[in-house]
């Protein structure tokens, strides 16, 4: 149990995380430097993201708890994607956190951002959430807000669990966590890397239309191949899949063979291009 | 047809129908119609080779080969050596092993006791 003096210490430090953020912001809307910020607002109890078009408006801008793990996330790459495609001379700031500069950077590889036209304004992680989540690097590039948190194991227990097992034991393990897929697509449509017109899972000649559990393993095996080279490692399709389907263990399998053979690695500022998206 | 419109989805799709094994066959690495279409076959079934036991189908089971359409009998030979293999490995794990038809009350809380040891 927490006490209320822990949570009155965290409700301070979030506090002064915000203030610290809203002179930030408004900084950048006085120097014209965005048209619009893309933060949070409550709504209903929750946090979800909003757009902030005036500095007036930023009063309305909250933050996560990441000590006591009150963490909502959104795909805020594919948020900010769909925002340039319909807005294309806005500039936005946007506050990110480690995966979602990931899957920004990932997504201007694609040719799916322009991050000329982003100022991202990073926080990092801390806390409980920071062991909950497990990603390997809870914190952006451009880091504005809070310290980062460098001293944490990274672990993919569930990973290497299942390459311990033999090849057939796998395959029982997958065949029982498939099974329980009710199509819902949610892993496709919270990701933020995800941004095909047609969806190959959509295709009744690759996936047959109309049952659940959704045709298995292909249904999972295709979308696990779309996420080579692009799946940034944020979970939110885990967090999403009603099912508790280890979704992440499958798709940090498929870049750490990506990482092997092709020697590309996600979510990374450089200049280098997908092997699969070039000749 | 080149090989590099060889989708990884239709080598799934393969295995998913029940194949006991998936043959890539492409013109020799440099010698491609389409000057680089192998290359990208290269990349892709390396993924995929790489990717199939995690799930649970052997990799040998997918077999990539640079023959041409022109070196017939290097072809047979291929194919021949290929279908030798397959026999010794048996059929298809997705024949083989029963197909799972519905969750029982007792593999569900099975499955979620073993993935809670997990964390994430």
């Amino acid at each position: 149990m927490r006490t209320l003096a822990v949570l009155d210490h965290e409700d301070n430090q979030v506090r002064e995380d915000l203030n610290f953020l809203r002179d930030y912001v408004m900084q950048l809307f006085e120097k014209e430097m965005i048209k619009a910020f893309v933060g949070y607002r409550r709504e209903g109890g929750h946090l979800i993201p909003a757009i902030f078009r005036t500095i007036g408006e930023l009063d309305f801008m909250e933050l996560d708890h990441d000590e006591v793990c009150n963490v909502e996330r959104y795909p805020i790459g594919d948020i900010c994607r769909r925002l340039l495609d319909s807005w294309p001379e806005g500039k936005l700031g946007v506050m990110v956190r480690g995966c979602d500069e990931r899957a920004l950077f990932e997504m201007s590889k694609w040719n799916q951002v322009d991050l000329d036209r982003l100022v991202l304004v990073g926080i990092a992680c801390s806390g409980e959430w920071i062991k909950k989540c497990g990603c390997k690097k809870p914190y952006p590039d451009n880091l504005i807000v809070g310290k980062p948190v460098v001293d944490f194991t990274y672990s993919n227990t569930l990973g290497a669990y299942l390459e311990s097992l033999s090849i057939e034991e796998r395959k029982v393990f997958w065949d029982e966590a498939f099974i329980r897929c009710i199509k819902c697509y949610g892993c496709r449509n919270i990701c933020p890397v995800c941004f095909c017109r047609d969806c190959s899972l959509e295709d009744p000649l690759l996936v047959k239309p109309g049952q659940t559990p959704a045709e298995f393993p292909i249904f999972h095996l295709v979308r696990a191949l779309h996420m080579a080279g692009r799946c940034i490692d944020c979970g939110l399709c885990e967090e999403t899949c009603p099912a508790h389907i280890p979704l992440r263990t499958l798709y940090r399998k498929i870049n750490a063979i990506m990482e092997e053979e092709l020697g590309y690695q996600t979510g990374v500022k450089d200049n280098e291009v997908c092997p699969l998206n070039k000749v | 047809m080149c090989s590099g419109s060889v989708s990884p989805h239709h080598i799934l799709r393969a295995f998913q129908e029940g194949v006991d094994g998936v043959l890539v066959g492409g013109c020799r690495l440099g010698d491609c119609h389409y000057q680089t279409g192998n290359y990208m076959t290269d990349k892709r079934m390396r993924l995929l080779k790489g990717f199939l036991p995690f799930y649970g189908i052997e990799p040998e089971r997918l077999r990539v080969r640079w023959v041409s359409s022109a070196e017939a009998s290097e072809l047979v030979e291929t194919i021949s050596d290929f279908t030798k293999e397959l026999i010794e490995l048996g059929p298809s794990p997705l024949r083989r092993s029963p197909v799972l038809q519905r969750v029982s009350k007792d593999s569900m809380n099975r499955y979620h006791e073993n993935l809670s040891g997990f964390g994430s």
